[in-house]
C-alpha cells in the first residue's frame, strides 16, 4: 500500500464502477431526455405551423371578403379598401414564404424601432436586444431570424435555460448515493483497506462522477442537435443570440422588475451559443456534483442521501421565496448560460443573477463541499 | 523472535458500550495466531483497528514497529486481509475486482498474473469472469483469499475465512497456510471453527466480552500438559516463569503447566520448598474445544 499512488489508477477504479453501476441509467435517462424535448419542440412547431395555417386560412378569407365587398363598395372608398387588401396580401405572402417566422428585414427594424417611442425606457433594453440581434443576422447575410426552431437552436434551449435542470436531476440519480451506496453495500471496506489514501480516494470518486455527468451532457447535447436536426429541420447555426447582457431594476408602482439595462448587446453565432451553453452547463453541473457527493458522504443511506440531493437541485426555484438569502443557494444560478443571457435576473426579478456572482456562489459551495468531503472521507469507519 | 503485530492495551467503545477493554498480545514472526471468542466478543473490532478500519479509543497497534494510527498506509504495507463477510463490488466480475485492489495498491499484476492466483484458490477461469453478484459465499471466499495473497503479503489478517468453504477446500486453505507461515509469513486468524484453528495456531489469543481471557503460547514439542491446583495461583504463575515453563489459566481455577514429563518430580519438589500448597496435580489433555469452554465459561461455540 502506498500514499503516492498515481491518482490516475484511483480515478480508473472509479470510473470502472460508476460506469458499471450507472451506465444503464446514464444511457436511458439521457435518450429519454432528448426525445422528450424533441417530442415538445416538435409538437410546439405543429402548433404554429398550425396556428400560421389558420392565419393564411383567416387572411385569404379576409382578403376575398374584401375584394367582394370592394366591387360593391362607392367608388369614394375603393381606394382604402384596396390599401387595406394590399397589405393583407402583404402579410399573408410573408407567412407562405417564411413559414411562420418573422422576417429580419428593415421593416422589421424600423417596426421595433418606432415601437421604442411608446415604450417606457426600462422596457426599452428588450426591444434593443431584438434590434441587436436582427442586425446581428443581416450583417451575416441570414435571411430569416435563426429563431424558428431546428436542432441548432433546440441545444441552445436545451443546455441554457431553465430547461437544464432535468440534467441537473440527472446528476443527482447518477452521483447522489456515490459514498452513501459504498457504505450501504460495505464495499467501503474493501476501498479503506487497499487505498492508501483516502482523501485521495475521495476526489478520484468525485473526478469520475464528474466526467460521468460531462459525458451524458455531452452525449445529450449530441443526441439533441442530431434528433432535433432530423425531426425539426437543423435551423442556422450562423443567427445570433445575445449574450452577457447586463440586467438593471426599474421600479414600478408598486414592485419591480429586471430588464435589459444597457443598449449595446454582445451577439455571437448559434453554434457557438450552443457551445457555450454546453460548457457552462457542465461546469454549473461538475459543481453541483462536488456538492452532491459530499451530501452522499454525509448519509449511510442512499435513499436519504438522493432524496436531499434532489430537494438541494430543486431549491433554485424556490429561490424567490427565500429573497437575498436565497442567493447564496448555487442552485438559483443554474444553468451559468442563463445568468449570462439574463434570462434566470429577469425570471427571477433578481439582478443577483448574473454569470460572475454565480461562478462566485458555485465556486465556493464546491470549494466548501470537496474539502469537507477530502477531509472526513477518511473517517468514515466501515 | 521478532515481534510482527503488536496491540497494546487497546480498547474501542461505541458510546457507552466498551466493545473492546484494553487487550494487549502480539504475534511474533512465521506465527499462526488463532483469535477465538464467541459471537460478539470483539474479535471482528480488533481485527479492524488492526487494518486501520476502525480506529481505538485508546491504546497503540503497531504492525512491524509501525503505528497503525499514524501511518496506515505504511504498516499496512505487505498486510493481505480476509474481513468478515467479505465485500465486493457485486457488478464487477472477480477478476475486476482484483484489478481495483492492486491498483489502489500500486501493484501492476497482469491479467494472467491474476487469472493464476484466482486459479490457485480453486476458482476457475470462468468463475473469475463472471460478475461477484452471481458467487455463492464460498466463492466470495475464495475471492477474498485470492485478494489476500495477490501480493504476496508478509502479514495476513484473517476474519472468519473459512465461512462457506466445504471441507475440501478448508484442507486446502488450511495447508496453504501452513506453507505461508513455514515462509516466515505471521498470520492472524480469527475463526468459530476450533477444530480447523487447532490444527494451524502455533498461538492461541481467547477473548471474550471485549477482554482477554487467556493466551496460550506455543508449547515446546516434548512438553505436556499438567494440571495444578494451588491456593495461589499466582505464586505458582512466578515459579513457573522462573524455571521457564509456560503457564495458562486451567478449568475451575487451576493452572495448566507446559512441562516435560521426566521434568515433572523435579518440579513439584521446587514448587513444595518454595512452599506453594498443591491440592491437585494430574496430566492434562483436552481438546481446543474444552480448553475453549473451561477457558469462556458457559458459551455457545458456533461451527
Amino acid at each position: 500500500m502506498d500514499n503516492r499512488i498515481p491518482f490516475g489508477a484511483l480515478f480508473i477504479n472509479e470510473w470502472i464502477k460508476i460506469w458499471n453501476r450507472k451506465r444503464r441509467l446514464a444511457i436511458w435517462a439521457t435518450l429519454v431526455i432528448v426525445l422528450i424535448m424533441v417530442a415538445l419542440a416538435w409538437q410546439s412547431q405543429r402548433q404554429n405551423f398550425n396556428s400560421q395555417q389558420q392565419q393564411v386560412a383567416g387572411l385569404t378569407q379576409e382578403i376575398s371578403s374584401l375584394r367582394q365587398a370592394m366591387s360593391a363598395a362607392p367608388k369614394k372608398v375603393r381606394p382604402s379598401m384596396r390599401m387595406q387588401i394590399q397589405q393583407l396580401e402583404q402579410q399573408l405572402n410573408s407567412l407562405k414564404q417564411n413559414g411562420g417566422a418573422i422576417p429580419s428585414d428593415s421593416a422589421q427594424i424600423s417596426s421595433l424601432k418606432s415601437s421604442l417611442s411608446q415604450e417606457p425606457s426600462f422596457q426599452r433594453g428588450s426591444t434593443l436586444e431584438q434590434i441587436a440581434v436582427i442586425k446581428y443576422d443581416q450583417a451575416h447575410g441570414i435571411l430569416f431570424n435563426s429563431g424558428g426552431d431546428g436542432g441548432w437552436r433546440l441545444v441552445g434551449q436545451a443546455f441554457g435555460s431553465s430547461a437544464a435542470i432535468i440534467y441537473a436531476l440527472l446528476t443527482v440519480g447518477l452521483v447522489g448515493d456515490s459514498v452513501a451506496g459504498e457504505r450501504e453495500q460495505g464495499t467501503i471496506a474493501f476501498l479503506f483497506l487497499h487505498t492508501g489514501s483516502r482523501p485521495k480516494a475521495y476526489l478520484a470518486k468525485m473526478a469520475a462522477a464528474i466526467a460521468m455527468v460531462w459525458s451524458v451532457v455531452a452525449a445529450g447535447a449530441t443526441a439533441t442537435l442530431l434528433l432535433g436536426g432530423l425531426a425539426l429541420g437543423w435551423g442556422n447555426p450562423l443567427g445570433g443570440q445575445a449574450v452577457a447582457v447586463k440586467v438593471g431594476e426599474a421600479a414600478l408602482s408598486n414592485t419591480h422588475e429586471v430588464f435589459p439595462a444597457v443598449q449595446v448587446f454582445h451577439i455571437i453565432p448559434q453554434w457557438s451559443y450552443d457551445v457555450l451553453a454546453v460548457v457552462l452547463t457542465m461546469a454549473s453541473l461538475a459543481l453541483v456534483t462536488s456538492v452532491l457527493v459530499a451530501i452522499s458522504r454525509l448519509f449511510k443511506s442512499p435513499t436519504v442521501s438522493v432524496i436531499i440531493g434532489i430537494v438541494v437541485v430543486l431549491s433554485g426555484m424556490l429561490v424567490r421565496l427565500a429573497g437575498a438569502v436565497g442567493m447564496v443557494d448555487p442552485m438559483a444560478y443554474y444553468p451559468l448560460l442563463a445568468d449570462f443571457n439574463g434570462q434566470l435576473a429577469q425570471q427571477n426579478n433578481s439582478i443577483a443573477n448574473s454569470l460572475i456572482n454565480g461562478a462566485l456562489v458555485f465556486a465556493l459551495w464546491a470549494l466548501v463541499a470537496t474539502v469537507y468531503g477530502a477531509e472526513t472521507f477518511g473517517k468514515i469507519e466501515p | 523472535m521478532e515481534t510482527v503485530i503488536e496491540l497494546n492495551q487497546v480498547s474501542r467503545s461505541y458510546g457507552s458500550r466498551q466493545v473492546v477493554d484494553q487487550i494487549t498480545f502480539s504475534v511474533d514472526k512465521g506465527e499462526i495466531c488463532g483469535f477465538l471468542g464467541p459471537n460478539g466478543a470483539g474479535k471482528t473490532t480488533t481485527l479492524r483497528m488492526i487494518l486501520g478500519l476502525v480506529r481505538p479509543t485508546s491504546g497503540k497497534i503497531a504492525i512491524r514497529g509501525t503505528d497503525v494510527a499514524q501511518a496506515r498506509a505504511k504498516a499496512l504495507v505487505g498486510v493481505g486481509a480476509i474481513i468478515e463477510e467479505s465485500k465486493f463490488y457485486t457488478y464487477l466480475t472477480g477478476l475486476e475486482n482484483l484489478q481495483q485492489a492492486c491498483r489502489m495498491r500500486g501493484m501492476h499484476a497482469s491479467r494472467d498474473h491474476l487469472l493464476q492466483k484466482i486459479a490457485a484458490v480453486g476458482l476457475d477461469g470462468s468463475a473469475a469472469l463472471k460478475r461477484v453478484g452471481t458467487y455463492s459465499l464460498g466463492m466470495r471466499q475464495r475471492l477474498a483469499l485470492a485478494l489476500a495473497l495477490v501480493q504476496t503479503p508478509e502479514v495476513l489478517i484473517l476474519d472468519e475465512p473459512m465461512n462457506g468453504m466445504d471441507p475440501t477446500a478448508m484442507r486446502s486453505f488450511r495447508e496453504h497456510l501452513k506453507e505461508l507461515a513455514e515462509q516466515g509469513v505471521t498470520i492472524l486468524l480469527s475463526s468459530h471453527l476450533l477444530a480447523e484453528v487447532e490444527q494451524m495456531a502455533t498461538r492461541l489469543v481467547f477473548i471474550d466480552q471485549g477482554r482477554i481471557k487467556g493466551i496460550e503460547k506455543p508449547q515446546p514439542i516434548g512438553n505436556q500438559w499438567i494440571l495444578i491446583r494451588t491456593e495461589d495461583n499466582s505464586a505458582l504463575r512466578t515459579h513457573c516463569a522462573a524455571w521457564g515453563y509456560a503457564a495458562v489459566a486451567g478449568p475451575q481455577d487451576s493452572v495448566l503447566v507446559a512441562i516435560e514429563r521426566e521434568a515433572v518430580p523435579e518440579f513439584l519438589r521446587q514448587c513444595i520448598l518454595a512452599n506453594l500448597l498443591l491440592f491437585e496435580v494430574r496430566p492434562y489433555q483436552t481438546s481446543l474445544e474444552s480448553r475453549y469452554l473451561d477457558i469462556m465459561g458457559e458459551v455457545t461455540v458456533n461451527g
